[in-house]
């Protein structure tokens, strides 16, 4: 701000004043006019094209993939594939690991997000309601997993697994997608617990209310959603959940993205690992687009991010 | 049943222990495993005791490379994604036709874990991908380009700036949507034109923010793991491919400890800047 003190700004008439209104008049030669930062279709066009081709174009090529017929090879110089088919659909979803990592996969997500709900309520509550000290300490704990990388979580875990008797099996598995996905669910719940006014619990107190009559009446409509957007983060990241299940439960259980791993190293398979890679991300779009059609925007931030 | 406790006491008993499920857990699986993997990186296989030998031991330059190279990773992905998230940010703050369904395209990369969007990258960049067809079909290329597994990480960093910037718009649109609309009317009403008003309003108040998203993808392109093991280099190998090899291939844990310890550190450093700056942020609703 000082700086503006120092800088003169040259004082612009009144007709050279933008206002975001005005960016929907702007010419097509916007910038022969000397308006130095004016947004205008066409630079708005161009954002577009960028983030279409930039965003699509890699989706595209895995889904061309997976329909490519194997009987005509997609090499140089075509471009696209000359022929389609769902040899490679039918193939993989024959395989008997394919199933049996989907089926994993969707046992193990709704089982963890149940674990988180448990365990992440009664913490909650205390986070988002007690004043009490260290609450920054125990804030801390929480964020860790979250910014830790999960190699070091993974290795660091599979050893201790390894001592309880837990690694490579399916409530270790379970334990580590935990891990992932409970900072999440404190995360959101707390923010949830946070945003009740003491007022209207004090007011039912002293409208006579008792104990069950809050928890019924307030807490839990109130909670629901946190818990709801905390829910379906656990899901998605039990569901993408990968190294800590490589190095925990591999090659015991095998999960959707430990499957699609092994398909894309040494031995690069294409084809098998655009229908799976498919198979992983559509659920995931899904159950997003459509939570975020219900929920308030700062559950998805805090959840989307990541942080 | 009473027990013989003060009010105080029970109080913070009853916090303690509706605390333990939460944190306990994350305590007991996450906090003690990793300080095992520390205080394992001062021991080594068959001696008693406490020593720093371990780490004279990997201070080789094959480690030192490692070091470095995942600086760089977490560097160029951090920047080059902001690049790209801070322009778009601010061109967000207008109002245009289509800027919802610009604002829907831009997140896709959210939805899609690191595994798949390398694959998706790499099957695009690969020798024999699409782009390098399409480019050698309009004759700009006699050969592919090596754009995947090359030395300078061309191909992690593309990845990583893909997957990034719609996380580091969200958390700075967050924060520029925090600041008070007054101030800058108030730049406005003074003559200031655009430029003026983010390179003197805007920016400067949402700098927080801005760094807390240099710093996350900082740490997620430093410690990722998949990108680099799929998309990198033979030679240099990012920390956690180097801590994953010496582990499971060559279970050598001394050296696998020893480098684990050096991500803890890295990723400690980074939260204590974190929660420094998440303070700043008006509001606070990052943290």
């Amino acid at each position: 701000m000082n700086s503006e003190k120092n800088n003169q700004l040259p004082v612009e008439n009144p007709d050279n004043e933008h206002r975001p209104d005005d960016d929907k008049a702007g010419g097509l030669f916007w910038f022969l006019k000397g308006k130095p930062f004016k947004f205008s279709k066409i630079l708005i066009v161009l954002v577009f094209i960028l983030v279409l081709t930039s965003v699509f174009i890699p989706i595209l090529v895995a889904v061309l993939w997976s329909f490519v017929d194997p009987s005509v090879p997609w090499s140089y110089p075509d471009i696209f594939p000359k022929s389609f088919s769902l040899y490679h659909w039918q193939h993989v979803l024959k395989y008997g690991e394919v199933m049996r990592a989907i089926t994993t996969s969707f046992i193990a997500a709704p089982i963890t997000t149940a674990v988180c709900i448990v365990l992440a309520l009664p913490t909650s509550y205390v986070l988002g309601r007690k004043k009490f000290r260290g609450k920054g300490l125990a804030k801390l704990i929480v964020l860790l997993p979250i910014i830790m990388p999960g190699i070091v979580v993974a290795m660091s875990l599979g050893r201790l697994l390894n001592n309880l008797h837990l690694s490579q099996t399916f409530i270790g598995l379970i334990i580590a997608h935990t891990l992932v996905g409970i900072p999440y669910m404190i995360r959101t719940v707390t923010t949830t617990f946070e945003a009740i006014p003491q007022e209207v619990i004090d007011a039912a107190y002293d409208l006579g209310a008792s104990h069950f009559d809050v928890v019924k009446e307030i807490y839990i409509p109130l909670v629901l959603p946190g818990i709801f957007a905390g829910g379906v983060f656990t899901f998605i990241y039990s569901l993408e959940e990968f190294i800590l299940t490589f190095i925990v439960a591999t090659p015991t259980y095998r999960t959707i993205p430990t499957l699609l791993y092994s398909y894309l190293g040494y031995f690069f398979q294409r084809t098998n690992a655009s229908v799976v890679s498919i198979i992983l991300v559509v659920p995931g779009i899904v159950i997003l687009m459509v939570a975020e059609r219900f929920l308030k925007k700062e559950y998805l931030s805090s959840g989307f991010g990541k942080i | 049943m009473k027990l013989p406790i003060s009010k105080k006491n029970r109080e913070r008993l009853n916090i303690f222990l509706l605390l333990l499920p939460g944190v306990g857990f994350i305590a007991f699986f996450f906090i003690s495993s990793l300080m095992t993997t520390v205080i394992r990186s001062f021991q080594m296989d068959g001696i008693d005791g406490y020593t720093i030998a371990n780490y004279s031991k990997v201070l080789q330059p094959y480690f030192l490379d490692s070091i470095l190279y995942s600086i760089w990773i977490g560097i160029s992905s951090a920047f080059g994604s902001l690049l790209f998230a801070l322009p778009l940010c601010f061109l967000m703050r207008n109002h245009f036709r289509g800027k919802n369904l610009l604002n829907s395209l831009i997140k896709i990369p959210l939805f899609i874990p690191a595994l798949v969007a390398t694959f998706l990258i790499v099957n695009f960049l690969a020798p024999h991908g699409m782009l390098n067809l399409i480019l050698m079909r309009l004759n700009l290329i006699r050969e592919p380009l090596k754009l995947v597994q090359d030395k300078y990480g061309i191909g992690i960093m593309i990845i990583q700036i893909w997957k990034n910037i719609p996380f580091q718009m969200l958390i700075i649109m967050a924060v520029m949507e925090s600041i008070n609309p007054a101030l800058v009317d108030a730049a406005r009403n003074l003559g200031a034109n655009r430029w003026q008003v983010a390179r003197h309003v805007l920016i400067p108040l949402s700098m927080p923010g801005i760094l807390v998203s240099v710093i996350l993808v900082f740490i997620r392109a430093y410690g990722g793991f998949e990108i680099p093991k799929l998309a990198g280099p033979v030679y240099p190998i990012a920390l956690p491919v180097l801590m994953h090899t010496s582990i499971t291939e060559m279970f050598d844990w001394d050296t696998g400890s020893v480098v684990g310890t050096v991500i803890i550190i890295s990723a400690m450093i980074m939260v204590a800047i974190y929660t420094k700056l998440a303070k700043k942020i008006q509001g606070g609703d990052i943290v």
